[in-house]
């Protein structure tokens, strides 16, 4: 029998320094020692954006070049964490805004 | 403190402008819960964050609480006395709050603390959203 794996959800909100949902879990990851530094500092970058631009009045970036960009590392962010973690984690991406 | 049933069919019935719940922030004054939509308020949370809090409840072993019954108790709370140092600014004129919850499992006996990260407009004084976060808030500036 199989060792079922944890669901991570890919998503940001507003205050959200760190895009995944292991922030609600009592024993979070060590992701220094899981992922590499540059995708980190992608996962931060992708929450930073959200947190800069998106406008929770209106709905919108600002442009839709900027929402395409969110849109489009979100899914690459996705592809990239089943690459480096996907043997212990379902990667699940949430494009809510 | 139980939300009125007839404040969150209005929810449901998208209006938006209607407060579910008024309460006191530090910092900024009196402010409210409103219905929101997908974007802010009661009806974001309740899209973003009704399992995270459904979470939380069930380690009481159900209690008798409703998860939005929970959440605002817990927001209240946490707007009116946050830790020391909070609210910090996020920028754009929003301010986040945080302070521990501590709960308490009458069947296991444990007690879990969690804090929570609540997200308020000071400019518009609104809550924008409200998530158990475990460890530690996700402000910015932590």
């Amino acid at each position: 029998m199989g060792h079922e794996k944890s669901e991570l959800i890919l998503s940001v909100d507003y205050g959200q320094s760190w895009p995944l949902s292991d922030i609600f879990w009592d024993e979070r990851p060590d992701w220094e020692s899981l992922l590499p530094r540059e995708l980190i500092g992608r996962l931060e970058a992708w929450a930073r954006f959200f947190r800069d631009h998106a406008d929770d009045e209106t709905g919108l970036f600002g442009s839709e070049e900027r929402r395409r960009w969110f849109d489009l590392e979100g899914f690459a962010l996705r592809k990239t964490l089943e690459q480096e973690v996907g043997d212990q984690y379902v990667i699940r991406l949430e494009l809510w805004f | 403190m139980l939300l009125n049933p007839i404040t969150i069919g209005s929810c449901n019935s998208g209006l938006g402008d209607v407060s579910v719940q008024r309460m006191n922030a530090a910092s900024v004054g009196t402010i409210d819960l409103f219905c929101g939509d997908s974007k802010s308020g009661y009806v974001h949370i309740r899209d973003r964050h009704q399992k995270d809090w459904q979470t939380v409840i069930d380690l009481t072993h159900g209690g008798g609480t409703l998860w939005d019954d929970f959440m605002v108790a817990s927001t209240s709370q946490i707007v009116s006395n946050p830790s020391a140092g909070y609210p910090k600014s996020e920028g754009s004129g929003k301010l986040c709050y945080t302070a521990p919850i501590v709960i308490h499992d009458p069947v296991t006996k444990t007690v879990s603390t969690y804090h929570p990260t609540v997200i308020v407009s000071q400019n518009r004084k609104l809550v924008i959203t409200s998530f158990p976060t475990k460890a530690a808030p996700n402000c910015t500036g932590d």
